[in-house]
């Protein structure tokens, strides 16, 4: 996987892919109309390497401003992805929100309470 | 309709004070440009950013059943989709309410109806354990969503649903469905 920044519109989050720090990041709105067909060429290849990874340390930043119920299942997907490559590497996420939008506080917590071995952590801005 | 009638509609609509109100086609273009008239209106009031995020994601969750679910499509293409339906966003006792509406074939409304039914009876704890269900689960089949939207308006509902369908001919009822914050 090579390094990748997809740049924000007004329905998808700027997205930085960097391997070379093993930092990734997803920051925006989310609600394109068609959730697939946008997260699908990127996480795809993200997936790939993030099972074929050993001993690495992978630090997530999510700013998600906005988000339909679409992306929830596409942020869910990536974050159980997330807890099985704690086998062999450490995870690390960070959550990300305004401090009066407990909308985003709220689906953070959704998302944390399936997480065991990735460390989730909010910060609220 | 007379310049008379459409002024005496304009003064109804007036008189819901409503922030919003649409009755026509719709697009992603159209909702991304509403999306962002509702944000700028609501920051303007000083809206609490917690409320205007609910009000937010329920306009977007409901515009984007119509360009889904509606029966009333003018095309099948996915850049050109225009999606008939209405939907209306206002204030009453002090909480929002958004409020959708659209024709759906009457094959579709026992479903529909009875998934309403039990998100409007469960309570936030149920509500939760389902989202979390359905999250892990593959979507429905004929949802192009993540089967979610609904469940999560409840959660972010302070009342339960209000819906109907009323007949409109013999294949399609119009739906329509009010959900206060």
């Amino acid at each position: 996987m090579t390094t990748q920044i997809v740049e924000a519109t007004a329905v998808t989050p700027k997205i930085t892919l960097d391997p070379t720090k093993n930092y990734f990041s997803f920051e925006g709105e989310s609600y394109p109309e068609d959730v697939n067909a946008f997260y699908d060429p990127i996480i795809k290849p993200l997936e790939t390497y993030l099972k074929n990874a050993e001993g690495k340390a992978f630090e997530f930043d999510f700013f998600l401003t906005y988000f339909n119920s679409a992306s929830t299942k596409v942020f869910f997907n990536l974050f159980n992805l997330l807890e099985d490559v704690t086998e062999m590497n450490s995870v690390t996420v960070n959550w990300k929100h305004y401090e009066e939008d407990d909308t985003a506080e709220e689906f953070g917590q959704d998302f944390k309470e399936d997480l065991v071995n990735v460390s989730f952590n909010f910060i609220t801005l | 309709m007379t310049l008379n009638e459409f002024r005496n509609l304009k003064t109804l609509f007036d008189g819901y004070k409503l922030i919003f109100c649409y009755n026509g086609y719709l697009s992603q273009d159209i909702i991304v440009s509403i999306s962002s008239m509702i944000k700028e209106k609501l920051t303007a009031e000083n809206t609490k950013m917690g409320v205007s995020q609910k009000v937010l994601y329920m306009f977007v969750e409901q515009a984007q059943n119509i360009t889904r679910y509606s029966a009333d499509q003018l095309s099948q293409t996915n850049d050109t989709n225009l999606s008939y339906g209405s939907i209306v966003i206002g204030t009453e006792n002090e909480k929002f309410y958004i409020m959708c509406s659209n024709r759906i074939e009457k094959s579709k409304v026992p479903a529909l109806h009875e998934k309403l039914t039990e998100l409007s009876s469960m309570s936030q704890e149920d509500l939760k354990m389902l989202y979390k269900e359905k999250i892990r689960s593959e979507s429905d089949q004929g949802s192009k969503g993540a089967s979610i939207g609904f469940i999560e308006m409840a959660r972010k509902s302070s009342e339960p649903f209000e819906f109907d369908f009323i007949h409109d001919d013999d294949t399609y009822d119009c739906f329509a469905l009010k959900v206060i914050i």
